[in-house]
């Protein structure tokens, strides 16, 4: 058979319209109380559409900023910054002769340490220097250390009066002298975006309880005696 | 409204945005496109039982994706031939039918049509010799075949059409059906 004639043979069939009217109204009824049921399912959904999708939108944005915020600027710990400080000789070093670590802080991508000696008030042979230790964190190394010492910091005259006040806790003491002392930094702090040291003010008091003379170590930032020490008895 | 002829692509467009609210509207493009869809079933199964489980299906499936359904200035019943035509596929690649989203249906449905209706269109079809005769080579070719051919020379449709139904370019379903028919010449010889 030639293609012609197959396509006459197609188009020359008039299939004569066959229908089943009974099935038609039954299929129109079903779809008729099904459209009610599936329209309750349209109103519901666009509620949980309305909650969810931005949702989900603000909590995709969250997930990604947070990743993005931690490739930018990672999370870093106290405990990393600490690690990485201990690992440096100078540090070590520094430690094994009786130094301790004071404070941390972390700004963006770096780390401070700030490493002196351990408080012994009246220790003769103190350890006189300490460290202030900047680190790149996203390189884990020690960007440069600063030498730091202990620093006297003049007392104003209401710091003479803390410093009797707190002494005056203790009973009735006669005061003689009140003077500044070398104090070591305690503390970090973080300013315009930059770390500086705080100084720490330490007076040394001497008074007097009836016979007996003793010298007290005052920390007037904390407000308190941190110890004393018996200096002998009066003489007349 | 005239069953034979879709309305305006501007009206019917209007019609499917009602339809996607009010269930009078869905009803309009039912009654305007049954017809169409049965015919267009019974034309590729010849079997009057599964072309009615076909046809439900597909109206079935067109509600549920009524509000989905996104304008594409083509005719609405060009998504029912699609949807069709799927359904048809799946009932020539597993040899039975099962019209599932009917199936899902929890209330009882009174689907009894009468017999009387059943007899007169069965009687009808037995009379299509020609029809039948050729069907039976026809259900021989692959899928994409049998499609292009019941839709360009029994749906009496355009190339334009035909491409819009199966989301083809023109140009592959004119060579799907020349190919189509040099298969169906070789099984008529």
């Amino acid at each position: 058979m030639e293609e012609e004639d197959l396509i006459k043979k197609l188009e020359k069939i008039e299939l004569p319209e066959i229908e089943i009217p009974g099935h038609k109204e039954k299929l129109k009824s079903i779809l008729e109380s099904q459209y009610l049921k599936e329209k309750k399912g349209w109103e519901i959904f666009p509620i949980w559409k309305r909650v969810l999708i931005p949702a989900g939108t603000v909590a995709v944005i969250i997930i990604i900023a947070l990743l993005i915020s931690n490739l930018i600027f990672p999370q870093y710990t106290l405990a990393q910054v600490e690690e990485i400080a201990l690992k440096n000789p100078q540090i070590k070093e520094l430690i094994e002769k009786g130094a301790e670590i004071k404070d941390i802080k972390i700004i963006k991508d770096k780390g401070y340490v700030l490493v002196g000696p351990k408080e012994a008030a009246f220790q003769t042979k103190q350890l006189e220097e300490g460290a202030l230790v900047e680190i790149n964190l996203r390189a884990k190394k020690v960007l440069r250390i600063d030498k730091i010492t202990p620093q006297v910091s003049p007392l104003t005259e209401e710091d003479k009066e803390n410093v009797k006040k707190t002494i005056e806790k203790l009973g009735e003491p006669e005061i003689t002298e009140i003077k500044a002392v070398p104090s070591f930094p305690q503390k970090l702090i973080e300013k315009d975006k930059k770390i500086e040291v705080l100084p720490e003010k330490r007076a040394s008091v001497i008074y007097e309880v009836g016979e007996k003379q003793w010298e007290g170590r005052v920390n007037l930032q904390k407000e308190i005696m941190e110890s004393t020490k018996f200096l002998g008895k009066i003489k007349e | 409204m005239d069953a034979t002829h879709p309305p305006p692509l501007k009206e019917e467009k209007e019609l499917v945005k009602r339809a996607q609210k009010e269930p009078e509207a869905f009803s309009e493009l039912y009654n305007s496109n049954y017809s169409k869809i049965f015919g267009y079933v019974l034309k590729r199964v010849a079997n009057l039982e599964i072309a009615q489980d076909i046809t439900s299906e597909t109206f079935l499936k067109s509600l549920k994706n009524i509000k989905k359904f996104k304008w594409k200035n083509i005719h609405f019943s060009s998504w029912l031939y699609k949807i069709a035509s799927n359904e048809i596929a799946n009932y020539f690649r597993k040899k039975e039918y099962k019209a599932v989203s009917l199936e899902k249906i929890t209330e009882p449905i009174d689907f009894s049509v009468p017999l009387t209706e059943i007899i007169e269109a069965e009687e009808k079809l037995k009379r299509q010799k020609d029809f039948l005769e050729l069907h039976q080579k026809i259900t021989k070719l692959p899928l994409l075949y049998q499609e292009v051919i019941v839709l360009r020379f029994f749906e009496k449709k355009k190339i334009q059409e035909i491409a819009e139904i199966l989301g083809k370019r023109e140009g592959t379903i004119k060579s799907l059906i020349h190919r189509g028919l040099e298969k169906l010449r070789g099984l008529m010889d």
